[in-house]
């Protein structure tokens, strides 16, 4: 048994019902008033780990000790009360009630919200701010709050329930680079205080920025556990994908051609009212990749989702001098735009169809007879082709595109979205979620077919991304752009800022 | 494979659990089972019966399954069919050369079953109305429609408790026993629905319009195109399950209590339920249903009380529908988020 | 396959070898309980078992769908000497099944023989014991001021237009009768309902209740299980008004049924199944070819219950567990109470009208047809 440790696990492993193995045997120590960096790619096992050790989910094997003492908690209330409190990805809040709501609400025992207790609660949570230096605001609907400010409450929320440690799944994903700097010192803040914190990522600057110390998962292992001074980022990049990756593909010098999509004051109508996307205008090139940087949830899904047909929207926009209003999906498709769609599961893919069935969807007519009859032998032999030209590891084209995995099934949505001949191709988070070699290789593609003159929509919360590939990148926020920029004035702290909604004179 | 695994392990333990309860009843459960099995195919009588009563199934499995592929939950059946059989008959009004007076009357009776369709559809696609609520309504609409025609207008001049019979020219002939070539009808309807779910443009449009309407939309499929397609191509197959009761099964007429037309609807959606919504399966799954209820009667004749097959039949249905059903439910929740977005 | 089809073999083969020594009840629907058409047939053929040394066996049919392979599958057995068929639906399937199997002798409780040779049809003038309920209901009526009389009637076949039509004629002779004994004008009307079914006490017992509210309080019971429906409907009236016994009456219809509710229900249109039944094993155990038979008040077929019929019926309530509304004598001497709360010239007229019927001197409606009973409906309003 380790000494000084807080939390140990030891030997976790699980296996998912349907069979996946997520932990193989992982063993993780946290020492009291540490940050501990939990890094890996998607799929590692870094969450399910967190889940176990939180309550959420129970370990198939392995034991948990918790103070020495060894623990099973059977919900994430139990893990709550002895002092592990977790923050999702998706945060636990009611929309409509207040910060302070959402902070008393949850409490056992009755009257949680009864304004005598309200008001205790809202001393002791100024309090709370007062030491942390986390602040948010704590009588406005959390509905109404950015994600950033929502996810403050959420933390505040744990720190109000005495947790000694808080996990904290990705939480950068939803914020400005200046809102995560804020978020570090808070989490050095409660290192200071003797509390520790459990940080998954998968981003290196991170775990360098914020750690004490970084435990990798590689596929449901344990690759190595460091101290983070003196880890330099390439080897724990090493560590992290298990093998060297080529270097980036060099984008070449061109100038941009004609302009394919032209938006002219394009607003689209959001929930309540209000508009989620306000009157914007810009234009994409031949040759071009256009990158809509931004935290998520400001507009991007609408705006891309208005632009293939799938939403209602006002202003003006055209593709290749085609006017695009009052046009469907499949029409505006076959004016030659293609769409890798930010949710693979739900828009890109039918999961239960396979791989064949998949490669066709959206164009099905060069698979046809005059009869509208299936040509079965023609669109094996196509998605044949596809698996070939584009790398997809699969057991051949009748497996159910559910068996592959998060990067098969891109490379999948990509290599049919791409055999549509598109003038236009819009990617919306074309790599979320996938593994190293799976992002590199989505990227390079992108960067190959601009070098080859097709105009881009680039669409990612990915702030390395973005700046990797785009020529220029618009920064959107509340529904608007504010402020697009050439590749020269390329500046994180000032992308960083658009995002945060601190607009720029002029 | 999984599937059909999962569907003979259910169908074991339903009549396991029958014969529990034919146990508990002091019955002795094998042969009474092995007097359901004499009784549905211990000879070519009985065969031709239980394959005679299973065609209406299979018509009527289609009707939903092809409803559940495009994601709706179509229980319209019941209405259609019994139309489709009150227009098959009224046929027999017209006076028609042998033959061609049967196909006339197939299809007036399909067009029929699309006709009653199309408000479920017109319904939900323009105000959004759910085709549960739409299709039951119009079920009792169609009852109370065919009851009143089949008392009051088509009744026998002579016998009140049925209609006039159809003319021999408007029969399907018959192959032998109970069994007429109806059974071709009924086979090659299942087999148009496998063909055109699997290898017709519009089949694929539909399967993918159900399993993720939201993914369809953005490839370009229209939904509702997919869905209203869906719905005519069953309302045509439940009101042919009603066109063969009336014209390829004796005695070639209804009764007027419209008992020979039974729950075919409804029994239709168990069936399709049993064969997993596919048309091979469906074609199974009828000849099961058909086999318990042919083969109950010989239960009954060994001294079975009838309530008592009733549970038997049930508690097998249950088993064998509680996993698809489960899965229908599981399905329909993203679905149902998706059409929001898709709208 | 092969295996199949000789395990087949062997299992027909060995059935073949029975001799045939049960008789078969088959009812369309329902079956036993009915406390009426039923439950008679089953009473006849119980007789009949014990009279001639044969096992009984009787089932009911578990779908409408199913009528011709169950029948099929009964011939099949050869473990029968004859196949009753009791109810009017198997109007189609008992003559095919007949003419599937013609070593196997049939017979039709309500139906015609259709000229084959190995069914016997046994028909009854139903109309007579609905005429004679009409002569009582419409004279009740008529002494309580009612302005009509009512019948609650199952299925438009037949058998129902068969008593419609007498019970109709029935009415309007007692109107007449009755102007010509008293000198006193009187109108009554006959209003029928169908309730479209046989096996539906609630809608018997809303058809009831809607007649007695338009004023007919005297209500024929033409609907096997549904109108036990009515039954309920004629005592829950009659103690709403604080009686122990009727008005309003009703009317049982094949069985005694006076005993279900005693003081509510006046008398019963006798429909002798029983002895339709006991008359087909006997026809089926001799060499006569099929024919039809028809059973009237003659052949002690059809009649209004009697005092004896009453009794056997009490007697078999008891014997079948049924829940009596008190002792057998109880019962009895209320159903005798409610027979004599009525004036005497009501059976006086029953009577005379018995007799003419037998001699001859009234002729009855003929209702076996849809034609007919609409003339019937129309004549006798």
């Amino acid at each position: 048994m380790a000494d000084n440790a807080l939390l140990e696990a030891r030997g976790i492993a699980k296996v998912y019902p349907d069979g996946t193995v997520a932990l193989r045997g992982v063993d993780l120590v946290v020492r009291p008033g540490e940050v501990h960096g939990l890094l890996g790619e998607n799929g590692a096992g870094k969450t399910t780990l967190t889940k176990i050790i939180s309550g959420l989910l129970p370990p198939t094997s392995g034991e948990i000790r918790w103070r020495g003492k060894r623990v099973r908690f059977s919900s994430p209330r139990e893990a709550l009360r002895a002092g592990i409190g977790m923050v999702h990805q998706h945060f636990a809040l009611v929309g409509p009630f207040t910060g302070l709501e959402n902070i008393a609400l949850g409490e056992e025992g009755g009257g949680a919200l009864s304004p005598v207790h309200v008001a205790s609660v809202r001393r002791r949570v100024e309090a709370i701010m007062r030491e942390s230096g986390l602040e948010a605001p704590l009588d406005v609907p959390v509905e109404d709050l950015p994600v950033g400010v929502q996810q403050r409450v959420e933390i505040l929320k744990m720190l109000y329930r005495e947790v000694d440690l808080l996990i904290l799944d990705e939480p950068t994903a939803v914020l400005t680079p200046q809102e995560a700097e804020e978020l570090f010192s808070v989490l050095r803040g409660l290192a200071a205080q003797g509390r520790s914190v459990i940080f998954i990522t998968h981003k290196l600057a991170e775990v360098t920025a914020v750690t004490d110390r970084v435990t990798v998962l590689r596929r449901g292992e344990v690759v190595a556990t460091r101290e983070t001074p003196g880890s330099t980022a390439e080897e724990l990049a090493r560590l992290m994908v298990g093998e060297e990756l080529p270097p980036p593909r060099a984008r070449a010098e061109r100038a941009p051609g004609r302009e394919v999509l032209r938006l002219e004051g394009f607003t689209v109508p959001g929930p309540a009212g209000k508009p989620a996307v306000q009157g914007v205008s810009f234009s994409v090139r031949e040759g071009e990749i256009l990158g809509i940087a931004g935290v998520q949830g400001n507009g991007q899904t609408e705006l891309v989702e208005a632009l293939v047909g799938l939403r209602p929207w006002s202003g003006h926009a055209e593709l290749l001098g085609k006017d695009l209003a009052g046009r469907g999906p499949g029409e505006i498709a076959s004016l030659g735009l293609a769409h890798i769609p930010e949710d693979r599961h739900g828009m890109g893919l039918i999961l239960e169809f396979n791989l064949a069935e998949n490669a066709i969807l959206g164009r099905l007519r060069p698979f046809l007879d005059p009869l509208g009859r299936l040509r079965w032998g023609k669109v094996y032999r196509f998605a044949r082709e596809l698996i070939s030209r584009f790398s997809i590891q699969a057991p051949g084209p009748r497996v159910p595109v559910r068996y592959l995995s998060g990067g098969n099934q891109q490379r999948l949505v990509v290599g049919r979205e791409l055999s549509k001949a598109p003038k236009l191709l819009i990617a919306n988070q074309p790599t979320r979620g996938l593994d190293v070699a799976a992002t590199r290789y989505i990227r390079d593609l992108l960067l190959r077919l601009r070098d080859e003159g097709m105009a881009i929509l680039l669409v990612s919360a990915d702030l390395d991304e973005v700046l990797e590939l785009s020529d220029r990148v618009a920064v959107m926020y509340r529904g608007t752009f504010a402020g697009v920029l050439s590749r020269e004035e390329f500046d994180r702290e000032r992308i960083g800022l658009l995002m945060g909604g601190v607009r720029e004179a002029g | 494979m999984k599937r059909v695994a999962e569907t003979l392990t259910v169908l074991v333990l339903g009549i396991l659990v029958g014969a529990l309860v034919m146990a508990l009843w002091g019955r002795d459960p094998w042969s009474s089972y092995a007097s359901l099995l004499s009784g549905a195919l211990g000879n070519t009588r009985a065969l031709m019966s239980t394959l005679s009563r299973s065609l209406g199934l299979v018509l009527t499995g289609l009707t939903f399954a092809v409803g559940v592929r495009a994601g709706l939950f179509n229980i319209g059946a019941q209405g259609q069919m019994l139309l489709g059989a009150v227009v098959a008959l009224s046929c027999g009004l017209l006076r028609l050369p042998p033959g061609l007076h049967l196909v006339a009357a197939l299809a007036l009776s399909g067009l029929a079953g699309m006709a009653w369709a199309l408000p479920v559809a017109a319904l939900k696609l323009t105000r959004g109305v759910n085709e549960v609520i739409s299709t039951i309504m119009l079920n009792w609409v169609a009852h109370w429609l065919v009851l009143y025609l089949v008392i009051q207008k088509l009744s026998d001049p002579i016998l009140g408790q049925r209609t006039f019979t159809v003319p021999p020219g408007m029969r399907f002939p018959v192959i032998r026993g109970e069994l007429t070539w109806a059974l071709v009808l009924a086979l090659a309807t299942a087999l148009f629905f496998w063909w055109f779910l699997w290898h017709h443009a519009k089949g694929y449009e539909i399967r993918a319009a159900g399993l993720n309407p939201r993914a369809a939309t953005a490839a370009g499929i229209s939904v509702k195109k997919a869905m209203t397609t869906a719905l005519l191509l069953g309302g045509v197959a439940a009101a042919w399950a009603g066109a063969i009761q009336v014209l390829g099964r004796f005695p070639y007429a209804i009764t007027s209590d419209l008992a020979n037309l039974g729950n075919l609807g409804f029994d239709g959606i168990a069936v399709a339920l049993i064969g997993r919504n596919h048309p091979l399966g469906i074609l199974a799954g009828a000849f099961f249903f058909g086999t318990l209820a042919t083969g109950a009667a010989k239960m009954g004749l060994r001294g079975i009380p009838i309530d008592m097959i009733y549970i038997v039949q049930g508690v097998i249905v249950v088993f064998m529908a509680a996993p698809e059903a489960l899965r229908l439910v599981r399905l329909r929740r993203p679905a149902a988020k998706a059409k929001e977005v898709a709208r | 396959m092969r295996v199949f089809l000789s395990f087949l073999l062997v299992g027909l083969l060995s059935l073949g070898v029975l001799a045939a020594d049960k008789i078969c009840l088959y009812f369309d629907q329902t079956g036993p309980g009915d406390l009426s058409f039923n439950d008679m047939a089953l009473l006849g053929a119980q007789k009949a078992a014990a009279d001639f040394g044969l096992e009984l066996f009787y089932t009911t049919a578990s779908s409408p769908m199913g009528f011709l392979s169950d029948l099929s599958g009964l011939a099949e057995s050869g473990e029968y000497v004859v196949i009753v068929g009791v109810g009017f639906l198997l109007f189609d399937a008992l003559p095919e099944a007949a003419r599937l199997y013609p070593d196997q002798k049939f017979a039709f409780v309500d139906g015609p023989n259709f000229d084959l040779p190995n069914m016997l049809g046994l028909l009854f003038r139903e109309q007579e014991g609905g005429a004679l309920a009409g002569v009582v209901a419409a004279l009740v009526a008529i002494a309580n001021g009612d302005p009509a009389v009512g019948a609650v009637a199952g299925m438009e076949i037949p058998p129902v237009w068969r008593y419609e039509a007498g019970y109709r004629f029935g009415a309007h002779w007692a109107v007449d009768w009755y102007k010509a004994h008293t000198g006193k004008d009187a109108d009554i009307k006959v209003m029928v309902t169908y309730v479209g079914r046989f096996d539906d006490p609630a809608g018997g017992k809303v058809a009831a209740e809607a007649l007695i509210r338009a004023g007919a309080r005297n209500i024929l019971g033409i609907a096997g299980g549904t109108h036990l429906g009515a039954f309920d409907a004629a005592e829950e009236a009659g103690r709403a008004a604080g009686r122990e016994i009727g008005p309003p009456f009703a009317y049982g219809a094949d069985a005694a049924q006076e005993y279900i509710k005693p003081g509510f229900i006046l008398g019963s249109a006798r429909k002798r199944v029983d002895v339709a039944v006991y008359e087909a094993v006997k026809w089926a155990l001799g060499d006569e070819p099929g024919k039809n038979l028809v059973l009237g008040i003659k052949e002690n077929g059809t009649g209004f219950s009697t005092y004896e019929d009453i009794v056997t019926f009490i007697d078999l309530a008891v014997k079948a567990g049924y829940p009596l509304a008190g002792s057998p004598d109880e019962i009895l001497e209320k159903i005798l109470a409610a027979r004599q709360s009525v004036p005497y010239y009501v059976w006086q007229a029953l009577g005379e009208f018995i007799g003419q019927l037998k001699a001859g001197v009234i002729q009855l409606p003929e209702a076996s047809t849809a034609d007919q009973i609409a003339e019937v409906r129309e004549m006798y309003p």
